[in-house]
């Protein structure tokens, strides 16, 4: 043992001397270390179903149009621009004269046209193809194509040239531009891959070819996902050389870790009890920004229970405090919610925003439906402190009017299932929707979205309408008014739209994060004297 | 050539001290077998112990002995390593649980003669097999292949008794060497224990609460009662001529060889008459002194002694 | 001897067979699967049909499970319904950092209970074994995440020694870079092995110590070091051996808190995230394997048992 002592002492020393990182000097190229909850599953970007694959996507890909950060309108992105022909029917788009994939080979028209068909191909297993039905023959090309490749022709997707193609839509649908937000596939490399075969395919694996600011150097199993910056990018080369994608599953190590100066980012999900702790270090900055998701409380008025009676679902929408809930629970990175439109959507309704809570209207109500007291239950996931708080807001507020709330606590899976089932009266569930005002994917009672089962015909003809049309002042209106009846209708309880917040290294410039993505811009990001991480 | 000087033994409990061996003195020659007895707890193991340093770790013993030459106390605990297994040897109670049962006996045995006589184990080994076959246990060249499992008691007795005798000890300590064993197989081993002080003119100390195994084969006898001798002398004059009530009353019990010993009480006696006679809770002969003093020793004519009030 | 061998060879299989079957049913039976929609994303769920139609999800149980059975006889165990690549890949990705972490936490785990519960055991109620004791106890309630968390903030942040992040810095990969990663997570882990080992070491020691045998050494002459050496370890080990020996499948899985905290690369996150995620291949398979390994792990030791102990050999 005592012979042990010094040897033990020496190894300490040696090993705590070599930590590998490397020093920066002058001309060393830059870092940055992203933390990340979980790594990607596939590096597809039309294959993706999960945060982490789509973050990492975002870096290694260019979709086809962005949305502005602010106002949420369509951008030019791979497409350099585009045109909509009178009937609002047809859309002639082109695509940037200098954008390659990774190998050298020009990005055209055929890669969009490919990529198109693969969505719409039967055997297509991804999220994409909504936004594609409203395509001209779309919907044919699923139902009908025979062929195991994603060859044809779709009628309403037209090569015109080597950057130009046309779409043609069934019928006019405002929201279209805004959901052309997702990469393209390199037709040179995968058009002779079966589609069914196309998510197990080593593309998915190792991205030989892709198009975006970054491009893979190596992703490692379980611990970090390193891309280096796309020299022939077409909106320029990256200012940061390297990125580092780290997979760190535990928070409070990744929050450590960001002190520490071993980490530069941890991006959208920082919690909110850690953001005091955050700030007071001034080598670190909070970033916030809102973004496309909400909670809400579902109420389930398929099953044959009191909520079914309007009146009780109004009372229960009469206790909750969302103020309260932003404030002291979310300690303010929310905004708080009072109908299914976001802050963020160009028709949201200011005006509605008026706390309803009323104890004694609510139990009126509750009186009203003919019920003196009450059970109901409520389920909600583990693991989400903000959503067991209001479920505890919610019992306590219930009981005040005679309503008991059974809360149970559900794993993940579980949870989901319940949902899914509609074994469930009341539930805790969060949802993000798109960056277009459009309410049909949820609300629309023919929506393969639509969830709660929610059914108004006047909702569905407000919204047909309003898909239709194309100024956002008409639009905005009929939105509203949807909005306004479905509040009446009251298929759930609205709460808030929790934030992004970003901890970031104070030396790290030009960041912008996107509602919908924080590498919106990283091809911009600077780390200032050129210093990485360490 | 061992004299042991005021031995004594204490095990302290949380709060109370108890003496298992108290002062006490004798000595052994060359040549010469001196048994102890007494009836179970009543110190003799213990002081077999001592002599070779295996007292266990919560005993306080103090006192000295002389042995080949050499002063020791028995304070100091290191004295013995070089003692044990080369110039004293011990035989066990329980073969079957003194013997390692992963290891063959062989090897078992080997072990000293490596350790102190410096053979090498092939050497070791011949020599094995020799005092196997000394000891009759036979096959020899196969039985030192054996595991202890594989033996019977006698014969693992035996394996011990090589054990023991394998460094020639000059003296031989053994603790009721035979009590395990049914009563042909005990003639046996005792033979062979006489033998070995006979040839090599070795002592041996003969432990048994079996007076009859005494009387078969020491020279002198020790009665032993509550950590004390009470009781010393030829085994002819003990065994035909008891002076002390205790050994009186143990050999009142005589025939019957391998029961405990039938006592009117089987209490704690060292802590009943602290001060006192520690047989006077039993002893019929009591009297009120016994309780207050402590009976001194007598010496007797033809080197007996015994240490009675009533003597 | 061949007998029992194939009795036992038989045995385990049809113990794998069962632990296959009851995996795959409660699997299958506990709520959700794979691609269960999810309320919270913009999903299709016709593209959910289709993806379990051609994965053969639609299919009814018990044909999926002979499917399954027939594959995995000639050796292929499916691919991970999440990753899209053989499980039998991404368990051999993920298993050798695991290995290494679990090994090596299991060998000094292992050698500092000998060291400690050998000495302890001399020393019986000493000080020192008094401590041991309670630190046996309660070292294995003290919960990991914690223990994890505090050296992170003092090793990793306050004094800065070591890394807590991965298995290695990104872009190195050197043997000294992997080896100081490792220092954190193999306290948190040797902590709570230690205090485990240390336990049974201790006692089975303290119960050899006491046996007659080891007197009858000690008065041959043996030092106390050789006694230990040659008579009472020996005799102590059978206990040790099953306890090592049940710690086996352990080390293919049992780091997954080490894992989780200090994000190390290994298996035991695997197999968090393919259960959460109803992998099913990964799954069955992980199980699969684990059984096998328990199988093994106790073979392993009953051979042991005959290597140590001739008593046994003789009755086989
Ligand atoms: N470890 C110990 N702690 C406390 N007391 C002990 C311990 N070992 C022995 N003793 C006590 O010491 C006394 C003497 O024991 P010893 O073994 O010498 O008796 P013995 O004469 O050999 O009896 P037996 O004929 O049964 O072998 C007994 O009363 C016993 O209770
Ligand atoms: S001293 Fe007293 S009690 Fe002791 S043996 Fe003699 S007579 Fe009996
Ligand atoms: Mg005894």
């Amino acid at each position: 043992m005592r012979r042990l002592l010094p040897l033990l002492c020496l190894l300490i020393l040696i090993l705590s001397g070599c930590h590998g990182y490397k020093e920066h000097g002058a001309g060393q190229e830059s870092e940055l270390h992203v933390a990340a909850i979980a790594g990607p599953v596939t590096l597809n970007p039309i294959f993706v179903r999960d945060s982490a694959s789509a973050e990492v996507a975002s870096l290694l890909h260019a979709s086809l149009l962005i949305t502005d950060p602010d106002t949420l309108e369509p951008m030019p992105h791979l497409v350099s621009s585009w045109d909509v022909l009178g009937d609002n029917l047809t859309y002639i788009f082109t695509l940037q004269e200098n954008a390659y994939w990774t190998d050298g080979v020009s990005i055209t028209a055929e890669d969009a046209a490919f990529t198109m068909r693969v969505i719409c191909h039967p055997d297509y297993t991804g999220w994409l193809f909504l936004p594609l039905r409203y395509v001209a023959g779309a919907q044919e090309y699923k139902e009908n194509h025979q062929s195991l490749f994603a060859d044809g022709l779709i009628e309403g997707i037209e090569v015109l040239g080597e950057k130009t193609f046309s779409v043609t839509l069934k019928e006019p649908y405002a929201p279209f531009l805004s959901l052309l937000t997702f990469p393209l596939l390199p037709a040179h490399l995968l058009s002779a891959v079966e589609v069914g075969q196309l998510e197990a395919h080593e593309y998915s694996l190792k991205l030989p070819v892709s198009s975006g600011p970054y491009l893979l150097a190596e992703w490692d199993a379980d611990e970090y996902v390193h891309v280096k910056a796309n020299p022939d990018f077409f909106l320029g080369k990256p200012e940061i050389d390297h990125i580092y994608y780290r997979f760190i599953p535990n928070v409070e190590t990744q929050v450590i870790e960001l002190l520490a100066g071993k980490l530069d980012l941890i991006p959208t999900a920082v919690k909110v009890e850690d953001v005091k702790l955050l700030q007071t270090d001034p080598q670190i900055k909070i970033y916030t920004n809102p973004r496309l998701v909400y909670d809400y409380i579902a109420i389930n008025t398929n099953k044959d229970s009191p909520l079914q009676d309007r009146r009780v679902r109004q009372a229960l929408a009469t206790l909750v405090n969302r103020r309260e809930i932003v404030d002291n629970v979310l300690l303010g990175y929310a905004d708080p919610l009072y109908g299914p439109l976001l802050p963020l959507h160009f028709a949201y309704d200011e005006s509605l925003q008026a706390e309803t809570v009323d104890l004694a209207a609510a139990r009126e109500l509750l009186v009203a439906a003919g019920y003196n007291n009450l059970q109901l239950n409520l389920i909600f996931n583990a693991g989400n402190l903000v959503r067991e708080n209001v479920a505890l807001l919610l019992k306590e507020q219930a009981a005040k009017i005679g309503i008991e709330i059974q809360l149970s606590l559900l794993e993940w899976e579980a949870f989901l299932a319940a949902v899914n089932e509609g074994d469930y009266e009341l539930a805790i569930l969060g949802r993000g929707v798109e960056a277009d005002p459009d309410l049909s994917y949820h609300w629309h009672s023919e929506s393969l979205g639509n969830a709660l089962g929610y059914k108004n015909e006047e909702v569905d003809l407000l919204l047909e309408q309003a898909s239709r049309l194309t100024t956002q002042r008409e639009r905005t209106f009929l939105y509203r008014q949807a909005q306004k009846k479905i509040l009446e209708d009251i298929p759930a309880i609205w709460l808030y739209s929790r934030q992004a917040i970003h901890a970031a290294t104070a030396t790290l410039e030009k960041f912008r994060p996107h509602p919908e993505s924080v590498f919106f811009n990283v091809h911009e990001w600077t780390l200032k004297g050129g210093e990485g991480s360490q | 050539m061992l004299a042991v000087k005021d031995l004594e033994i204490t095990f302290s409990e949380k709060n109370s001290i108890f003496k298992a061996v108290r002062k006490v003195s004798f000595s052994v020659q060359a040549g010469e077998i001196l048994g102890i007895v007494g009836e179970s707890g009543s110190g003799k193991s213990m002081t077999a112990l001592a002599l070779t340093g295996l007292l266990p770790p919560e005993a306080k013993v103090c006192g000295s002995m002389s042995f080949a030459g050499k002063t020791m106390h028995f304070e100091d605990n290191s004295q013995w390593q070089g003692l044990r297994g080369s110039k004293i040897g011990i035989v066990f109670q329980d073969p079957a649980a003194c013997l390692n049962p992963l290891k063959t006996v062989g090897k078992q045995v080997a072990e000293p003669l490596i350790l102190h006589k410096g053979l090498t184990p092939k050497e070791a080994e011949v020599e094995t097999i020799r005092l196997f076959s000394a000891l009759g246990i036979e096959p020899a060249v196969q039985r030192i292949h054996h595991y202890p499992h594989q033996l019977s008691g006698g014969q693992q007795q035996r394996v011990m008794l090589a054990a023991a005798i394998a460094c020639k000890p000059m003296l031989l300590i053994a603790d009721e060497p035979t009590t395990a064993l049914d009563v042909t197989v005990q003639a046996q081993i005792l033979r062979l224990l006489h033998e070995y002080v006979h040839n090599h003119s070795a002592a041996l100390l003969l432990i048994s609460h079996d007076l009859g195994v005494i009387a078969q084969l020491a020279d002198e006898v020790l009665v032993m009662c509550g950590g004390t001798i009470v009781e010393k002398g030829s085994v002819y004059q003990i065994m035909q001529k008891p002076l002390h009530p205790y050994t009186k009353l143990l050999l009142a019990s005589l025939p019957r060889l391998d029961a405990p010993l039938k006592l009117p009480l089987v209490a704690n006696e060292g802590l009943t008459a602290e001060g006192g006679c520690v047989f006077a809770a039993r002893c019929p002969h009591y009297r009120a002194i016994c309780l207050e003093k402590e009976p001194p020793t007598k010496l007797l004519a033809e080197g007996r002694q015994t240490a009675c009030h009533i003597l | 001897m061949i007998f029992q061998l194939v009795r036992r060879f038989t045995q385990t299989l049809l113990v794998l067979f069962g632990v296959s079957v009851a995996t795959f049913l409660t699997m299958h039976w506990a709520p959700g699967h794979p691609l269960q929609a999810n309320p919270e994303l913009r999903l299709d769920p016709t593209a959910v049909e289709r993806w379990l139609q051609l994965r053969n999800l639609d299919q009814p149980l018990p044909a999926q499970y002979l499917s399954w059975l027939s594959r995995m006889l000639r050796g292929d165990f499916g691919q991970s319904l999440l990753y899209n690549r053989p499980v039998i890949e991404l368990i051999r990705e993920r298993l050798p950092s695991t290995l290494l972490l679990t090994v090596t936490a299991f060998l000094i785990g292992l050698f500092l209970a000998l060291v400690v519960g050998i000495y302890v055991a001399k020393k019986q109620n000493s000080w020192v074994d008094r401590m041991v004791q309670v630190y046996s106890l309660a070292g294995i309630s003290v919960p990991g995440y914690w223990l994890g968390i505090v050296l992170i903030i003092c090793f990793a942040y306050r004094f800065p020694l070591f890394s807590a992040v991965g298995m290695r810095t990104p872009g190195d990969g050197s043997l000294p870079d992997i080896l100081q990663h490792m220092v954190l997570p193999l306290i948190v882990m040797v902590f709570h092995n230690f205090a485990y080992y240390v336990r049974h070491v201790r006692s089975a020691v303290l119960n050899v110590l006491n046996l007659d045998f080891v007197r009858a050494a000690k008065a041959r002459g043996l030092t106390d070091k050789q006694v230990m050496l040659w008579h009472v370890l020996p005799n102590s080990a059978i206990p040790i051996v099953t306890i090592a020996a049940l710690s086996l499948p352990v080390l293919f899985t049992g780091a997954m808190m080490a894992e989780q905290v200090f994000a190390w690369p290994g298996i035991g996150r695997f197999i968090v995230t393919s259960t959460m995620a109803r992998d099913y291949p990964v799954i069955m398979t992980v199980n699969l394997y684990t059984a096998a390994l328990v199988a093994i792990a106790n073979f392993l030791a009953d051979v042991l048992y005959l290597f140590i102990d001739p008593r046994l050999r003789v009755k086989a």
